[in-house]
């Protein structure tokens, strides 16, 4: 805030109170090089971060006053959606269609007139010996009016996506859809955030990173895909190929 | 929330840790009221609500295998994730810098379970309110609107007219006297 008033040299603060910046850290009372610094401590000082932990404790029985309020039934279906809805992931997943997945992405491109450019970096072998590989790969559109970047962890199997260039439109999403090899039916990774980077998500369970696997981008309606099913034209799409 | 309660919030958290949808659903319904509350109190505003409900469980689906190592109970891991989702958007909108950290304390094990952590916490919150209602009137009130509702430092000197400084002398005074009133450490 620009109108804070300027602080009183008659009322010290005692910068090395670790008690009373631990509270102020729990409450996000602290801002830029403050915060930053009391949490640079919490990776490196146990006892600051047990001080932490013990505001965190103390106050939450602060929230438990708050009357519960029923959350909208379309947080927990986009929350599925970015989950990759409706698919369970991890467990038990079933056997995917494999096949037709050219004739969907042949109909959708031809559609969408949308000619991708893909850019992979491959820093390491897809399944080296390292114990986690990052990949980023980079989706375009060919008028460069719009780009996305993906990045992989081969480990955990975690994806993240971010829209790097151009906008989602105000009435419509733009979806990120993973398609195992060719002739295998997309899955849907969830949709690109409207404002920074979307949050890691698992990638679909037995689908590990390969060779002849794409990464698409298309626009749907608001909320997704309904069926999770591709409805819309490619924006922009990405094979992963080792190199 | 009573101890059987707990468990069973515990024991849904470790399924979602193995990657169990069943259960992170379970844990959705169990919770997503209490989590929705807290991101509106902060937010004040539906839609940003429902985003930021929506990011906390995306992260409590991603950080659920670390919920172990961070020592805190069920029910503060959970708040504290819609808290500090909810300030974020809360700070952006506000035009001011994110949190340079996610309020979780969990970047390392704790060297030991925190004593909170070993206590009932239908207690504590009892605890709490009776501490509460040791402080001053208006600090105890300070402390709501900063937990509940992000307010800051400068947006507490606004509205009692002081100094910044001399606002946070004051609350932490007042924090001070509420640990001692609550007994640990």
């Amino acid at each position: 805030m620009t109108d804070t008033p300027p602080p009183l040299p008659s009322v010290p603060v005692d910068e090395n109170d670790d008690d009373a910046l631990a509270a102020e850290l729990a409450l996000s009372l602290l801002e830029h090089e403050d915060e930053r610094a009391a949490a640079t401590r919490l990776a490196e000082d146990v006892e600051f971060r047990s001080l932490v932990q013990g505001w965190q404790e103390r106050l939450a029985p602060l929230a438990v006053e708050l009357t519960p309020v029923l959350a909208p039934a379309r947080a927990k279906v986009r929350i599925d959606r970015a989950l990759g809805d409706p698919t369970p992931m991890r467990v038990d997943p079933p056997a995917r269609p494999r096949g037709g997945a050219v004739r969907w992405f042949g109909a959708a491109l031809a559609a969408a007139a949308v000619v991708a450019l893909a850019m992979i970096f491959l820093p390491q072998m897809w399944r080296g010996d390292a114990p986690s590989t990052t990949y980023i790969v980079t989706l375009s559109a060919e008028d460069g009016a719009l780009e996305f970047s993906a990045s992989m962890d081969s480990d955990d199997h975690m994806i993240e996506a971010q829209m790097t260039r151009g906008r989602v439109p105000d009435d419509r999403d733009y979806q990120l859809w993973w398609v195992a090899a060719e002739g295998a039916a997309p899955v849907s990774l969830g949709l690109i955030p409207r404002d920074g980077t979307m949050g890691r998500m698992p990638m679909p369970e037995g689908d590990a990173p390969a060779p002849g696997a794409h990464l698409a981008v298309t626009e749907e309606p608001l909320g997704g895909a309904p069926g999770n099913a591709v409805t819309g034209p490619v924006m922009a799409e990405a094979p992963l190929t080792s190199i | 929330m009573q101890d059987a309660r707990r468990a069973e919030v515990e024991a849904m958290i470790a399924k979602v840790a193995a990657g169990d949808r069943a259960a992170f659903d379970s844990l959705y319904n169990a919770t997503a009221d209490r989590l929705h509350a807290v991101c509106l109190s902060v937010l004040k505003d539906r839609p940003a609500a429902e985003d930021a409900l929506q990011d906390t469980y995306l992260r409590v689906w991603k950080s659920a295998g670390r919920y172990s190592a961070n020592g805190l109970s069920p029910m503060t891991w959970l708040m504290t994730i819609a808290r500090n989702q909810s300030i974020d958007r809360l700070r952006a909108r506000q035009g001011r810098p994110q949190a340079a950290w996610d309020g979780l304390t969990d970047a390392l094990p704790s060297s030991a379970p925190n004593p909170e952590t070993l206590a009932v916490e239908a207690d504590q919150r009892r605890r709490l309110t009776a501490c509460l209602d040791q402080l001053d009137a208006t600090q105890a009130q300070a402390l709501r609107r900063i937990y509940l509702e992000g307010a800051s430092y400068a947006d507490l000197a606004e509205g009692e007219a002081k100094p910044a400084s001399t606002v946070r002398s004051w609350l932490r005074r007042g924090l001070a006297k509420l640990k001692g009133c609550m007994g640990h450490d």
